[in-house]
């Protein structure tokens, strides 16, 4: 495989092993960048937007990206949520600078004062009949032809999501009954509250977000903060589940006790006598059914919904180049939870996020991955722990996820 | 800054004598607190604080939105000690050097023990074999008291403009 790339760097041949096999070139091809862009981002996929509570009111709005085009999220007069391309159907120019605000009932371009309503209808054209009989747009100009660009958007217990694809299915027909399990976890009507914003940009390719995530194996040997003090371990009872695609996944698990014995042997990390000397920082409080304590799903193409322990959070990936992309972490509550119950939210944000006790890990090995990948594009990663399928696990020691995420990714690509 | 600042802080004032020599030594707090950092003591970096402190390390969306999350939320020494323990023993973290840049400093108010007051801080990041980069911008939100004489952090929020952390916060701002 090696040889016919080096000959020829267009003609992107997968390894004949199939999906046990990650080229390195997925993480920093231009090209195939670009065609992720245009057929995931810009295709037939749903990719995770904000919540509602983040534009309660019409004319509130907040930016954001779908993979790495600018779009802003509004809601109209009628209640409507509406998602469109941040950038003039005039000229291209991006409209709206405002990160977030409210009370807007209209958009105005600032370059030539075209004017967007809150469903991205264009209004008004300045001089469009001209000045003094001269100029003007053309009689045959036809506004209704030159509105923002929308995307087809869904709701769904207070998350939005949407397209750029308006033949897309149901978010539930996307998502599936096993995966719509697990989000309405989290999501199931009742009322949310943002607690903050985090934003980290990492020098990696968007996808080794979504393989941490996708990889369990990890989890119990890195994270020695995990591991010392039982939050996830590969001996806590655990499993693995992929939806058909392969592309959406879910890891669960259980806290366990904090120890040291021979299944952990392999765990040489584990700091079993490790102690806070502030224990307020993580005193975990029931608050789903169930008995997992740990929910990690990643929802294709840009969402992990994070539930560990209290700590929840939306973390979207925004891309930037082959090499770079953005996480952005929403993290929230329950708009009628006690103050209790917020604030040990707030407490065991320290595990997550660009500083987190864990995830700071994540950042430091991701960027460690774009190192070791980035100048040998002609290589491969083995991708075999747990077997060569795909398949739902009862356990953690398994790359099963990573497996079913290529798979359904080259599918798309067409690779 | 109005005339009436401006007689406040005339060299012949007492009170303006005061305020400097406050400054002073917050100023030379800021250096020791830097220096903890910077030189790699940071095991150092709770005996900055009392025993009851609250240090935060806040996006300044986040404050400006009066959103409550921190990237940081260390309360007392316990919280500050963790983050050590965590820092030294926990975190798998590429080598760097940091090098903080603390100016600008305004004393706020004085409310009986407690010193009120704002400084602005840069913090530089270099990573083994890179360049260097600005990790974080942004200003100090401080309540200082007195311990036995010594300037001591009851409270520090560093609320940082530069929302968009590249990479990953491993020391303290």
């Amino acid at each position: 495989m090696a040889t016919q790339l080096k000959n020829a760097p267009l003609d992107f041949t997968w390894p004949e092993e199939g999906h046990t096999r990650v080229p390195y070139w997925v993480y920093s091809s231009p090209e195939i960048y670009k065609r992720e862009m245009e057929v995931i981002f810009g295709g037939s996929a749903y990719s995770f937007i904000g919540f509602e509570c983040e534009i309660p009111n019409p004319g509130d709005f907040r930016q954001t990206k779908v993979g790495d085009k600018p779009v802003i999220f509004t809601r109209d007069e009628d209640g409507q949520v509406r998602v469109f391309a941040n950038r003039c159907a005039h000229r291209g120019v991006q409209f709206c600078y405002e990160t977030h605000g409210k009370g807007r009932t209209e958009f105005i371009c600032p370059y030539h004062q075209w004017t967007y309503n809150l469903k991205g209808d264009l209004t008004a054209i300045p001089f469009r009949r001209g000045l003094k009989k001269q100029g003007g747009m053309p009689k045959d100009f036809d506004m209704k032809s030159h509105h923002l660009q929308q995307m087809k958007v869904q709701t769904y217990n207070g998350t939005i999501f949407a397209s750029f694809d308006h033949g897309m299915p149901s978010l539930e027909e996307y998502l599936g009954p096993k995966m719509l399990h697990w989000v309405n976890r989290v999501f199931n009507g009742r009322p949310l509250k943002v607690l903050g914003y985090e934003r980290q940009r990492l020098n990696a390719n968007w996808k080794l977000m979504f393989e941490n995530i996708k990889d369990p194996y990890h989890a119990s040997l890195m994270h020695v903060f995990l591991v010392s003090f039982s939050l996830f371990r590969a001996d806590n009872p655990s499993k693995v589940q992929l939806d058909g695609t392969g592309l959406h996944g879910v890891q669960i698990s259980q806290r366990g006790e904090q120890k040291q014995d021979e299944g952990t042997e392999d765990i040489r990390q584990n700091i079993a006598h490790l102690k806070l000397a502030n224990p307020n920082m993580l005193q975990p409080e029931k608050e789903f059914p169930g008995e997992a304590t740990v929910v990690m799903q990643t929802i294709w193409p840009n969402l992990i919904i994070q539930q560990q322990s209290n700590t929840l959070a939306m973390r979207q990936i925004q891309c930037v180049s082959p090499e770079e992309f953005e996480l952005h972490w929403t993290y929230f509550g329950y708009a009628d939870e006690s103050e209790e119950m917020t604030m040990k939210r707030l407490r065991q944000a320290n595990l997550m996020g660009p500083a987190g006790f864990v995830s700071a890990d994540d950042s430091e090995v991701m960027e460690a991955t774009q190192f070791g990948v980035s100048k040998y594009p002609n290589e491969k990663a083995v991708v075999e722990m747990g077997g060569r399928d795909f398949e739902d696990t009862d356990h953690m020691v398994t790359e099963s996820m990573i497996r079913g995420f290529y798979s359904g990714y080259r599918k798309i690509m067409g690779l | 800054m109005d005339a009436t600042t401006m007689t406040k802080s005339a060299p012949s004032s007492k009170a303006a004598a005061d305020a400097r020599a406050l400054r002073a030594d917050i100023y030379d707090f800021n250096s020791a607190y830097a220096a903890c950092i910077d030189d790699g003591n940071i095991m150092l970096w709770p005996d900055f604080f009392t025993e009851d402190a609250i240090y935060k390390v806040i996006a300044r969306e986040n404050y400006d939105q009066d959103l409550p999350l921190a990237t940081i939320f260390a309360e007392g020494r316990g919280g500050l000690i963790d983050r050590t323990v965590a820092i030294t023993k926990t975190t798998v973290f590429r080598p760097r050097y940091l090098r903080h840049f603390i100016s600008n400093i305004r004393v706020l108010g004085i409310d009986g023990e407690l010193i009120r007051a704002e400084a602005n801080y840069m913090v530089v990041e270099t990573l083994t074999n890179d360049l260097t980069r600005i990790l974080s911008v942004g200003r100090y939100m401080d309540t200082f008291t007195r311990v036995g004489g010594e300037l001591k952090l009851k409270e520090r929020l560093c609320v940082y403009d530069s929302e968009m952390v590249p990479a990953t916060v491993v020391y303290p701002f």
